[in-house]
C-alpha cells in the first residue's frame, strides 16, 4: 500500500520548522495536524500547523503507465490578534519566507516531488475582530510521479 | 408622598451583587478620540466562562473562551463600555467587548466579552 502524501507532510512540515519562524519575539513551533486547529487549553498561543488542505489533489496521466497527482497542503499561522492598527511586518515576512522555502524542490525526506508551488492564501481571514486570532495560510501545491 | 427615582433604584441594585468583582475597562486607541483611556469599574457581575469554537477556517476550528460581564454607569460615567474595549480582571487576564446590551434605561451594560488568546486559560 502506497502512502505518497505522508512523505509530503513530513517534508513541508520539516522545512518550515528550519526557519525558526517567531512573532513578537515568541518562537512558532510547528504541529502536523489533520486540520489548522487551536486548542485553548492543550496548545501554545502562537503556532504554525501543517495539514492537508481542504483543496482536492488533482490526478492525471503523465504519460502512458505512469501517473501524476499534485497535492495541495495548508500551512497556517495563528496567533494572539495584535489589534486592528497592530504591526504586520513580522507576518508578512512569514508569509514570503514560507513561499520561498516552498516555492521548488527539492522537498527533505520526500525525493519523489518533482514539482514544488507555493502560493500565499487566506490573509487575517477569519479576522482579529471576531476571533481574537491572527490567521494567515500558505497554500503549498507538491507534485509527485508514480505508477 | 415619596417619589421613587426609578434611575436610582436602578444604580442601588448593583449592590446586590453577591460576589462584585473590580476591573479596568480600556478603551484602546482610536482614530477618532485619540489616546487610550482606561478606568477602574466597581461592583462588575461576571459570569461563569463558556468555552468554545470561535471560528472553523479551512475545515479546522479556533478555541476561544467567552464570559459576561455587567458594568453599571454610575461606576464608569466617563467611559462607559462599548465593543472593542477591553476589560482586565485583576489576575490579569484581558477580556474584549464583541457585544454590548444596554440595560435598565441606560444604567447598565451587559458586555459579551471574548478572551484575549493568550491571557485566559
Amino acid at each position: 500500500m502506497s502512502d505518497r502524501l505522508e512523505p509530503v507532510l513530513a517534508g513541508v512540515a520539516a522545512k518550515v520548522a528550519s526557519l525558526g519562524l517567531s512573532v513578537a519575539g515568541t518562537a512558532l513551533p510547528v504541529r502536523r495536524q489533520k486540520a489548522p486547529i487551536r486548542r485553548q487549553k492543550l496548545d501554545p498561543p502562537a503556532m504554525i500547523t501543517v495539514c492537508k488542505s481542504p483543496a482536492p489533489d488533482e490526478t492525471s496521466r503523465r504519460r502512458f503507465g505512469l501517473w501524476q497527482t499534485t497535492y495541495a497542503v495548508a500551512v497556517t499561522v495563528a496567533a494572539p490578534y495584535n489589534g486592528a492598527d497592530g504591526p504586520t511586518a513580522e507576518y508578512s515576512a512569514i508569509r514570503d519566507a514560507i513561499v520561498d522555502a516552498l516555492k521548488a524542490p527539492p522537498l527533505p525526506g520526500a525525493p519523489a516531488v518533482f514539482d514544488l508551488d507555493a502560493q500565499p492564501a487566506d490573509w487575517m481571514r477569519p479576522t482579529g475582530e471576531t476571533t481574537e486570532y491572527d490567521w494567515l495560510s500558505v497554500e503549498v501545491r507538491a507534485t509527485v510521479a508514480h505508477n | 408622598m415619596v417619589t421613587l427615582d426609578m434611575l436610582s433604584v436602578y444604580d442601588s441594585m448593583r449592590l446586590r451583587h453577591q460576589s462584585p468583582i473590580t476591573v479596568t475597562l480600556t478603551r484602546p486607541r482610536s482614530y477618532v478620540g485619540g489616546a487610550p483611556a482606561s478606568v477602574q469599574v466597581a461592583y462588575v457581575q461576571e459570569q461563569a466562562v463558556t468555552q468554545e469554537d470561535v471560528d472553523s477556517p479551512l475545515g479546522g476550528s479556533l478555541d476561544g473562551s467567552r464570559k459576561i460581564f455587567s458594568l453599571w454607569l454610575v461606576e464608569c460615567p466617563a467611559l462607559p463600555p462599548a465593543n472593542d474595549y477591553e476589560i482586565t480582571k485583576a489576575d490579569g487576564t484581558v477580556w474584549v467587548i464583541k457585544k454590548t446590551e444596554t440595560l435598565a434605561r441606560g444604567r447598565r451594560f451587559r458586555c459579551h466579552c471574548l478572551a484575549r488568546v493568550g491571557t485566559a486559560g
